[in-house]
Parts: C-alpha cells; structure tokens; sequence
C-alpha cells in the first residue's frame, strides 16, 4: 500500500522489486534447485496427465471424439451434470453469502461452532455423505418409506443427486467469503447507513461490489465440484444409465467397458472445466491485487 | 441546540463505556470530545449517529428526540477514522452517492459535488479511484461525501488518527475552513490536545466512559477542576499545598485568592497546578520579579524547535507533595517542569546540572465537585482488598481519593504507598496518597477534619461489631461505607435502601443515588410498617416511596418501592434474602463533632443480625433543639 501511494504521487520514482539486501537472498545454486523441484514435480503429477487425458481423447481421431460425446448416453449424462450443477449453484450461492454474513459481521455465541459446521462437508468422506442420504431417504428409512408412498423418489434419482451434489459444495462460496468478508471489515456499510442507504441498497451497492470477486471465485469452485464429483452422487445415483448417470460416473463406465476413447473425451470436458477453473482464479486474483 | 445528550448510558457486560453523559451542542458550534482511548468518546459519536443503541438516556437533534431512530434518517454525517470509502466507487461517485440514493437527478448531483470537491480542495480528482488517491486525499473525499446530504451536524470520529504530522496540519485548516464556511454544528473526536486546542470551540475531556469537563480550551488548559483533566491537556505541575484566609500557599509562596475552594475549613490541603510556561527561570533571585520556589537543579534540557523545555529539580519543600511530574520512589525532591523561549534560552543558556533561580507567575487551586473518598490501609489482606474496592468505584465516579497508609516501618509503609499509588492508577480526579503514623482511626479522623469528604471505605469488623462502627461514628463525620471480608470484587449494581430505619430517609436515598448513578446501580427502596398500621400511616408510606422513586430517577438510577409489614430489622433481612442486593443503604441521625455517637437502636440491631454485604451508612444531623 505505501509502495503504491509513493509511486502514485511521484511517478518519477521507481521502487525497487525487493527491498531486501542481496545478502538475504539464497546461493543461486540452492535457488535453481528449489525452482527445478517444484518445476519437476508440478510438470510430473499435474501437466503430463492433463495432457495425456487430451492426447487419449484425441487418439482415435476427431470423429471417435465427436461421436463418444453425441452418444445418447453421453448427452444424458451431459445434460444431468448441467442440471445438477444449474441448481445446487444458485442455491449453495445463497447460502455461502448467507452463511459468511452471519459469521464475519455478527458476534454472537456459537458463531465459532457455526464455522466449524460450515466446514463439516470437507471433513467427510463424499462416499459417507452420499450414504447419509441413502439412509435418510431409502427405501428402509421411515421418511423414505414415505416418500414411496407419496410417489416421490430421492435416492437414485434427481433430488438424490442434487441432495448430495449441495451438501459436499455447501462449503466453497462461505469458505472464500469469511475471510474477504473479515478483512474488509463493515465500515463501508456502516457508512453507507449513515449517508441514508437502506439494508437492501446497502447490499447492493456496497457490500456485493466488495465481494464479487471472492464470490466469483467460490462460485467458480463450487461449481467445478458441483459437476466433477463423483464419491457422494455414486452412492445416490443407482448408476441407471441415461438416467442417473452424471458425467464423472459415465466416465467410469465407459472406462469399465473398456472404451477408452470415449471414456477420455467426456474425460476431457470435465478437465476442460478445470482450465477454465483455473484461469478464472488467475484473472480474479489479478483483479484483486489490481 | 444542535445536539443534546441526556444522561447517555453505553455497557458492554457490566462495564459501562459510556457513564451518564449529558452534553449540549449549539448551534453551529465546533466541540472536540477528547479523552485517552477507551474512553468512551467514539462511542458516543456512534450513539448519535445511531450506529449504536445505547442503554439508557436520550439523545435529540435539531430538537427532535432520534434516539429510537435508524441510522439513515437521523440529519448526519459521519467521518470514520479509516475514511471507509466505497472502494468499488471513483471519488465523485462516493461524493454523490447520498444524492443518489435520494433520488437527485444526476445534473443536480454533479453540480453539488464540484462545489464539494471545491470546498476541500480536490477539484480535478473526480474520477479517481479511491485506491489511487494518498491517505490525506480520501479522507478528503470521506469529508465531502458526509456533507453532501447537508446533514444537520458532522461527526468527526478520530479522522486525522492515520495520517502523517504534515497532512494532518493541512486537513485540519481544512476542516475549519469548512466549518467557516458551512457553519455546520460538529463534533470531532480526537486524543490529540494539540488539535483540540486549535479546532474546538468548546473541548469536553471523557476518561472511563464519563464526561469529566466542559469548556473553551484556555479555560480547560488554565483553569481545570480535577487532577486527570490538569495533566491530561498538556503538561502540568501539579502540587499539594494549602488554602488559607489569605491566600494560596504552595511552601514559601503565597498567591492571593481568585476562588475559594469548597468548604469552611480554615485552612485546607489543595492541589494546586502551574504550567511550564508559568515557571520563571533566573540567574538571580532579585531577577526573578515572582514568587520564588528556590534554587533548582536542571535535570534535563531540550530542544524542541520553537521553545526550549527544563525539567528542574528543587529540594523539598516543607509541605509541598509533589502529584506531577510525579517524584521517582525514593527521591525526596521536587521536579518542575518549565519551558522557555528560544530568545530566553540564548540569553541564559542553561545545560544539564546547572544551577538556576526558579519562581511561579501563576497558580491555579483545582475544586473538584464530584465525590471524595478517604480510606486507609496498613498492608493488611483486609486493607488492601478494601482499597481494591474503592478504586473499582472511584473510578467510574471519577472521585477524589485521599489514601492514608498507617503501621509498620518506614520501608514497608513506603512500599505500600508505592503500591497503593499503583493499583488505584491514573483517572481519579484526584489521588492522595500519605503515610500517617497514628493508629488507623486518630489517622482518618485527622484528615477528615482537614478537609470534607463524602465517604469514609473501612473494613466491616468481623466480631463485636456494634461496638467498633460506634466507635468510627463517633470519630468520623463522613458517611460509612462498611465492607465485608472477604470484600466482593465487583462495583455494586443492586442497591437496597432500607428507608424504614429511622427518619432521615430522604439524605439517605439522595446519597444512594448520587453514589449509584456511577456505576448503572439500580435501588430498590424498602419501608417496612408496623403490622397493626392504618390506612393513613400506608398512603403517607406510598407517597413518601414515590417521592423517593422520583428523585432517584432523577439522578439516573432506576428505583422500585417495596412495602413490607412487620417488625423493621426482620424485613430488611427478609428482602436482603430475597433480592440479593450487592449495597444496603441505611440512615442514621447522628450528632456532628460532639463524639456522642453509637451504632445504637436498630441499626445496631441489624449490624449484630447482618449477612456479609456492603453497609453504607448515611448520617444526618438530628433536628436543631
């Protein structure tokens, strides 16, 4: 911030990168080893697979490709992933904001344990989340009994899958937001309270501005999640081909029955999902910094 | 009036950052409310604005009651510390965003937001961004947008707090000449005496949650009431000397008397303050042309730029105690503290351990109004968890307190004192601290003869207790606060006024308020009639209750009646089992100055029968003969 300030008013004046003495700095030899390490490594576990998931799905061909993703099989499971992710989005959005709020500007008791619950869908297994809702709602579950009996399905359909798909990305909008939100503090708002702004243009104005960023970021997360998880919507799913099958589990089946080709081109659009991911969070930490 | 404050009340637990203020600003004035930090004074600007609910009082604008209201329609405009800009917004965006809000058309808006950037000078910057303007620059710009609405006062809350020396001079020409040129009534909250010298109109001093003094600056600076507001706004030399017929004496010197201090005593112990720039410095007595104090040694001497500040040291001074510059332990000397000019300086330069003839221009005696409490302690567990008390009640009341240490050595006498001066810390309105060598009782009963006080804090004899409160009844004058060992840790919020005792009832319920309304007590009075009482007997009882509601109220303190039958010291210990109260205040007509006083009747009854709780005994003079 003083850096920005001194550059502001005095343009002439070109700071430094770094401050510090040469002295501070490591031998060159140590620094090219750290850099080569991390390099290596990111290139071995991250880059090559990544690039083996597009050279695979393009192995046999761009027809192979476009035929593996025009496959009825594939647009069901296409258009479930879309589905799910078009509502567990919005409503994991809502509660994210809502849950940040009440933790980052209220101060009450319990808030603490409030955080803490937030996170609860991190610390469990997705397969266990998933089971969760099995035996809330299945078949033998008192309240699963009922809805049978009312002709509504949960588990192994739709509402199983959106269920679970919200309960494991209920975290990523809340988790971005509670800490933007407790750093830029409330005095923004409460200015604007002063200057006759009432809650809602509060909000609108001042608060959501200060957060799109951090919003967009969580958003981007949760939906990456929302389409790429796989554990908790396998256990709900029933894996009813066409029907309930989402793209993460279409890939496993294909990928079973040996389909390569067709399992790395579906493969490769969720990976593609992950680029995108990716470079959205580049672009929003570089407008943040801005 | 602008602004007024009535009887404002803030906690947070049981801790009141705001204690009973009542202010009023007029119209178009500029009020700076100084005061260290937690002090309560930011908080105020946070009730007024509404970004707060306060506890209790009101608060009016422009003459209407807002203190109900929300934030948004209350007439102000608020200046934060941080600036606490619309980060997303450019500065003419921020500027215009109350108009906008409004519904002002867009021309309109421009308009007054040229005339505003104009007025602080920021013509041209409109489309910055608030992160590309400096520090001085945005609060600027957070000025302009709290004007914008033309709101009926401005609030200032620490608003220079994170700025450098240079742009806080600069934004404080500002401020006054938008104040010129307005006229807008303002408050600013600063801890900066040097700004609120310059800035306030009127400057209102707060310490522990409670507004201590009103007035001009040269007022507050020259002619303080207590001890906290004389050393807080600049340097002080602050001593103990004495009030007599024919004057003030501080040792050898003798000013004459502008104001007499409070009381008829003949002669009395007061402080007595003199800034440094009263202090005359010579080579020679004869030179000096002022009361002369002595012949000084310079401690230390500094150059400060415009003048030159002296810390000299004096030998003592046979019944001058110094209070600031406080003497170091164990040093029997005085420091003084004197500035001169630097054409003073050049013509008799002076360097450390140098010898100069020092003399007072000036002196100002300090009358505190507010409680006085005397105690003393001998270093016992008793003495001190009393003293502990006592500065957990001094303190919210802000009140004089005079310390007496008695018994044991030397040594161990001045370590307590040491140690007393420690615990009860600054935010007094006076602390006086001694060693006496006389029993406890003969040591109290002095001072208290050489100077009035409200309220005398003892130890609750444990055994044979009839017997050793008559004794202090009949020793001291003061009313009795009597505590119990081992001593609660906590100011006393539930009172129980016992008025069915004996006839002074009204002092006694008086003096229950004025103590309680310190510290957000609430009493509960009790009268308790004899079984076979009539009907008239009851009416009088009920109006006598409610006259007393009224006038505790008054004061601040929220009052409840309880009527009981039965036999008096069995009822008050009925309800003191039933409504656990935290105080038990009770009266009693008692002789002055004759000696002939017993903790008799029923008082000494309920003494015998009393659970371990705080007694506060409220003495009144019977009846003239």
């Amino acid at each position: 911030m003083p850096d920005r300030l001194l550059r502001f008013r005095r343009p002439a004046v070109t700071v430094p990168e770094s401050g510090r003495s040469r002295h501070l700095d490591e031998p060159p030899l140590v620094r090219a080893a750290l850099i080569g390490a991390a390099l290596l490594f990111l290139g071995l576990f991250l880059v090559l697979p990544l690039v083996t998931v597009f050279v695979e799905a393009f192995a046999k061909g761009l027809g192979t490709y476009a035929a593996a993703l025009s496959d009825p099989m594939a647009r069901a499971a296409i258009r479930l992933t879309l589905v799910t992710a078009a509502i567990v989005v919005p409503v994991n959005l809502v509660f994210g904001v809502a849950a940040a709020w009440s933790v980052a500007k209220f101060d009450y008791r319990g808030r603490h344990l409030l955080t803490t619950l937030i996170d609860l869908p991190f610390s469990v297994s997705p397969v266990v989340s998933g089971l969760l809702f099995v035996l809330l709602f299945g078949a033998n579950a008192a309240l699963g009994r009922w809805l049978a009996d009312h002709d509504l399905k949960v588990i192994f359909a739709l509402p199983g899958i959106v269920l679970a798909t919200a309960f494991v990305t209920a975290p990523f909008v809340a988790r971005e937001l509670i800490p933007l939100m407790r750093a830029q503090g409330s005095d923004e708002e409460l200015a604007a309270l002063t200057l006759g702004a009432s809650g809602w243009q509060m909000f609108r104005r001042i608060s959501l501005p200060k957060m799109k960023w951090g919003l967009l970021f969580g958003v981007v997360l949760c939906n990456a999640r929302a389409m790429g998880e796989f554990g908790a919507v396998s256990v709900v799913s029933g894996h009813i081909r066409g029907e309930t099958t989402t793209m993460p589990l279409h890939v496993e089946i294909l990928y079973n029955e040996y389909q390569l080709a067709a399992a790395f081109a579906v493969a490769s659009l969720l990976t593609l999902l992950a680029v995108v991911t990716l470079v959205v969070k580049a672009v929003v930490e570089w407008r943040t910094h801005e | 009036m602008s602004i007024v404050l009535q009887q404002l009340r803030k906690r947070y637990g049981r801790h009141l950052v705001v204690n009973d203020v009542s202010l009023e600003v007029a119209d178009g004035e500029f009020f700076v409310l100084i005061g260290p930090s937690g002090s309560g004074k930011s908080t105020i600007l946070r009730l007024v604005a509404g970004l707060a609910d306060g506890d209790g009082g009101r608060i009016l604008l422009g003459g209407r009651d807002v203190t109900e209201l929300p934030p948004q329609v209350r007439p102000v405009g608020l200046v934060f510390q941080h600036y606490a800009l619309f980060r997303n917004m450019t500065a003419a965006e921020n500027i215009e965003f109350p108009l906008a809000i409004r519904g002002v058309d867009p021309g309109e808006r421009r308009r007054r937001r040229d005339e505003l950037l104009e007025l602080v000078g920021l013509t041209g910057l409109a489309a910055r961004r608030t992160t590309q303007l400096s520090g001085g620059q945005q609060q600027r710009v957070a000025l302009a947008r709290a004007l914008a609405h033309k709101p009926e006062v401005l609030l200032l809350d620490e608003p220079f707090g994170a700025l450098d020396a240079k742009i806080r001079a600069e934004l404080r020409r500002t401020i006054k000449e938008v104040h010129r040129e307005l006229g807008v009534t303002t408050v600013f909250v600063t801890h900066d005496q040097e700004e609120a010298f310059e800035l306030g109109d009127r400057i209102g001093v707060m310490n522990f949650g409670r507004l201590l003094e009103v007035g001009p600056p040269h007022e507050l600076y020259l002619r303080p009431h207590s001890e906290f507001v004389a050393t807080f706004l600049g340097t002080a030399n602050l001593m103990v000397g004495e009030s007599r017929d024919d004057g003030l004496h501080l040792g050898p010197l003798r000013f004459p008397l502008a104001t007499r201090p409070r009381g008829s005593f003949e002669s009395q112990r007061v402080q007595l303050l003199f800034r440094p720039e009263d202090v005359a410095v010579k080579d020679a007595p004869e030179a000096l042309g002022w009361p002369l104090l002595g012949e000084a040694v310079v401690e230390e001497s500094g150059f400060t730029g415009s003048f030159e500040r002296l810390r000299l040291r004096l030998p003592p001074i046979p019944g001058v105690r110094p209070i600031s510059p406080p003497a170091p332990f164990g040093g029997d000397y005085i420091l003084v503290e004197a500035t001169r000019s630097q054409h003073q300086a050049r013509r008799f330069p002076l360097r450390r351990g140098d010898r100069a003839w020092t003399g007072v221009r000036r002196i100002h005696a300090l009358t505190h109004p507010g409680l006085s409490l005397l105690l003393a302690v001998d270093g016992s567990e008793a003495s001190r968890a009393t003293l502990a008390y006592v500065a957990e009640i001094a303190r919210p009341a802000h009140a004089r307190v005079t310390v007496i240490v008695t018994g044991g050595d030397d040594a161990a006498a001045g370590e307590e004192l040491q140690r007393t001066r420690e615990r009860l810390g600054a935010g007094l309105a006076a602390l006086d601290v001694r060693r006496a060598h006389e029993a406890p009782l003969a040591a109290l009963a002095q001072e208290a003869a050489l100077r009035p006080y409200d309220l005398v804090v003892h130890p609750l004899p444990a055994a044979g207790r009839v017997a050793a409160v008559g004794e202090l009844l009949a020793a001291l004058d003061p009313n009795l606060l009597l505590l119990p060992i081992p001593v609660p840790d906590a100011v006393p919020v539930r009172t129980l006024v016992a008025v069915a005792i004996e006839e002074p009832a009204k002092e006694c319920i008086q003096f229950a308020g004025r103590l309680g309304r310190h510290f957000g007590a609430e009493a509960t009075l009790l009268t308790a009639l004899s079984e076979g009482a009539g009907e008239l007997e009851r009416e009088q009882a009920e109006r006598f209750l409610a006259a007393g509601m009224r006038s505790v109220s008054l004061l601040g303190v929220p009052a409840t009646a309880s009527m009981r039958a039965g036999e008096p010291v069995g009822q008050v210990l009925a309800a003191i089992r039933e409504e656990r109260p935290e105080l038990l205040v009770v009266g009693k007509r008692l002789p002055r100055d004759t000696g002939a006083a017993a903790a008799d009747g029923v008082l000494g009854e309920l003494l015998e029968r009393l659970p371990s709780l705080p007694l506060l005994i409220v003495r009144t003079e019977p009846p003239g003969p």
